[in-house]
């Protein structure tokens, strides 16, 4: 959807306080997208004084879409694939909000 | 009755590479399905920001790691907060002795990653049998 514009990179390496990944979030506009309401991902950008343009929380968009009730894990089953479908599209219109506010980094 | 002996699974929570989704995938298997009753799953993001119930956990009862790659995010994360590990598996190196080139992309993994990540739950199983033979 957004290859080329994106990069993913690992929560764990933050967490362990990787350099490169470190130095990577300080420099580039981050979205932080958190599965529970811990935030793990935004609370460990906020620590590490990333750049946090936006953040998700996966249960906020389950409460939004009621209809909707994946049940596997391991394998997402149909109703889990139209929420992460729900999910990027979101995350997809932020990104162009984003680079469309003028602030590349 | 006495309950069933637990082991704490902290799998690569890795966004970097297919090796992370086969942690995952590996651990929830072994959650659900080869050892249900003595399997307690870490999460590793949640344990790394100093949640206390996950950190006593791995600090009082054996805990395996299950990584991604050979940063270690898990088995550091472990030690460092909780103590030694049990166990510490590498699935890039699994995939490499199996000889697993191509595992799919790290969204959906193929054939093969699904039957490497069925391979790498046999491991984490094997090993709780042993540890609970050594009696930990």
């Amino acid at each position: 959807m957004k290859k080329g514009e994106t990069d993913t990179l690992c929560l764990s390496l933050l967490v362990i306080g990787d350099e490169d990944a470190v130095r990577l979030v300080r420099s580039h506009r981050c979205i932080a997208v958190d599965g529970c309401p811990n935030e793990c991902s935004k609370k460990n950008l906020e620590l590490l004084g990333a750049k946090l343009a936006a953040s998700y929380r996966v249960v906020n968009l389950l409460r939004e879409h009621r209809d909707l009730r994946p049940r596997a894990v391991a394998f997402l089953d149909e109703d889990g694939r139209k929420l992460a479908g729900i999910l990027a599209e979101e995350i997809g219109s932020k990104i162009d909000e984003l680079n469309g506010e003028g602030a590349v980094s | 009755m006495s309950s069933p002996r637990k082991i704490g699974v902290v799998s690569c929570s890795g966004e970097c590479c297919v090796e992370g989704t086969i942690s995952r995938i590996a651990t929830r298997i072994v959650l659900e399905e080869l050892k249900p009753d003595n399997t307690v799953t870490i999460c590793l993001p949640l344990f790394s920001i100093g949640e206390k119930g996950e950190r006593m956990f791995a600090k009082y009862f054996p805990t395996i790691a299950v990584d991604g790659c050979d940063k270690r995010c898990a088995e550091n994360a472990i030690e460092k907060y909780s103590g030694k590990i049990a166990c510490s598996l590498v699935v890039s190196d699994l995939l490499k002795n199996w000889g697993v080139k191509n595992p799919g992309p790290r969204r959906e993994l193929n054939k093969d990653g699904l039957e490497a990540a069925t391979k790498v739950a046999d491991k984490i199983a094997a090993a709780m049998d042993e540890i609970f033979k050594g009696g930990q």
